[in-house]
């Protein structure tokens, strides 16, 4: 098979390319990052997930594992996920779900949640992390099994944001319309991270923004035809990121544009 | 024991090397195995044939990097374990995942019959060479290492879906570069 002699070819990587790989350190994983409807996942169930294989099409991703150096001779860590309020980079804290009315009133995040629900929607989860690196996160869906989700993370303004913070002007770094699928073929490599989770300084956001955020996978079926958006807003205090799946722009941009809520 | 003592023992034919050669590398060459099988009882098994792999072949070979030569040997027992345990299905591990996503380098029936392994690896590490490090440090830990893709994002501090992009854009300049390779002869 070709793939498996390529597969053999490659053992035959010099020791110094092992040894560059094995002295590189770990860098901390940056939970944030993770989408939205993960870190969800693991928050709603308060508990260790454990999830298994992984996803190279951008789909569902699992929650951050521990971050560990791959030496000989080392025992590896356990192949656990641990629980998010284990996280070491932020330090112990709790977690605790909410009702919407509870969320809504709650702080100081709770003024950067949409005063609507989109139409058809209900919530499905909300959870609130406490500490310096609390948020707030809350998911909507039309029902199990259905296709539409709307993810509303709340959370703190991270250094490691500013790399993604784009004015509106600057179209390259956030206008789907000027990629062709996939994405990870079109959009150059520098500003995938930015195309990927464009972050609106709260003040220049517009509706065409949040319209050339919008695309679909053009798969077949009633999941390919959803519109799907993904972008952060930054506050004053707060920065909130949305993935939605099935939500008119014009929704989006509403909700968005009336935060904080008096 | 020290790499060089160990090796030393194995020329020696102290069975003592195999014992230094399991508490050193035995957690390093099960956690290849493992990626790679899935299985912890079949990763066990391919890590007992790598001490058995490494007696047969120390010597002659005189190994530089101890841990990466058993490495080696550990992946190349668990792929062929894989594929005597899976043939024509998907099991677990990474190892079916590795070989498609390898398969989009390897398309052309040519690459087969005109390169041997050891020569492709030559063009292996040319490529790789070519590849900025961090790059080539994931394009190794997913297909030397057989790392799940999340874990091997983790080490840089990327998504899995950025590390995943990353990895296509390289496995395409990879069957570039073997069509290049295959057309210049």
């Amino acid at each position: 098979m070709n793939e498996t002699l390529l597969y053999q070819a490659i053992g035959y990587i010099d020791d110094q390319f092992l040894e560059e790989c094995e002295a590189h350190q770990a860098a901390p994983l940056p939970w944030r990052r993770w989408g939205a409807l993960a870190a969800c996942f693991a928050f709603a169930a308060g508990a260790v997930l454990l999830l298994h294989g992984q996803d190279g099409n951008g789909g569902l991703l699992p929650p951050p594992e521990p971050s560990y150096s791959f030496c000989p001779g080392e025992v590896p860590p356990p192949e656990t996920v641990p629980a998010p309020d284990a996280d070491k980079a932020s330090g112990s804290e709790a977690t605790h779900t909410l009702t919407l009315e509870e969320a809504l009133e709650s702080q100081p995040y709770g003024l950067y949640l949409p005063a609507r629900t989109p139409e058809g929607f209900s919530p499905d989860s909300i959870v609130a992390r406490d500490g310096e690196a609390g948020s707030l996160l809350a998911v909507w869906t039309k029902g199990p099994g259905a296709f539409e989700e709307l993810d509303w993370q709340v959370r703190p303004y991270d250094p490691e944001d500013a790399s993604r913070i784009t004015p509106v002007s600057e179209t390259r770094n956030y206008d789907l319309g000027l990629y062709s699928l996939p994405f990870s073929d079109s959009v150059p490599e520098e500003l995938w991270e930015v195309v990927d989770c464009p972050i609106f300084p709260a003040k220049e956001l517009t509706q065409e923004a949040v319209d050339r955020r919008i695309y679909t996978t053009g798969e077949s079926g009633e999941e390919g035809s959803l519109p799907r958006a993904r972008f952060a807003v930054l506050y004053d205090k707060a920065v909130v990121e949305v993935t939605a799946k099935g939500v008119s722009p014009q929704w989006l941009y509403e909700a968005l544009s009336g935060l904080p809520r008096d | 024991m020290t790499d060089q003592q160990i090796i030393e023992a194995y020329w020696r034919r102290d069975e003592a090397a195999i014992r230094e050669t399991a508490a050193a590398y035995g957690s390093y060459c099960f956690t290849v195995a493992n990626n790679i099988l899935g299985d912890p009882r079949d990763a066990e098994e391919c890590v007992s044939d790598t001490w058995l792999g490494a007696w047969n072949s120390i010597p002659p070979q005189r190994p530089g990097r101890l841990g990466f030569f058993l490495a080696r040997l550990t992946r190349n027992l668990a792929i062929d374990r894989w594929r005597a345990k899976n043939a024509g299905k998907r099991g677990g591990g990474e190892a079916p995942l590795l070989l498609e996503e390898l398969a989009q380098c390897a398309a052309r029936e040519d690459v087969e019959s005109q390169l041997q392994a050891q020569e492709l690896g030559a063009l292996v590490n040319r490529f790789a060479a070519s590849l900025p490090e961090r790059d080539r440090g994931l394009f190794l830990r997913r297909y030397f290492y057989g790392e799940p893709l999340a874990k091997a994002a983790g080490r840089y501090g990327l998504t899995p879906h950025h590390a995943a992009v990353i990895l296509s854009r390289v496995r395409k300049k990879l069957a570039a570069c073997l069509e290049k390779e295959e057309l210049e002869g």
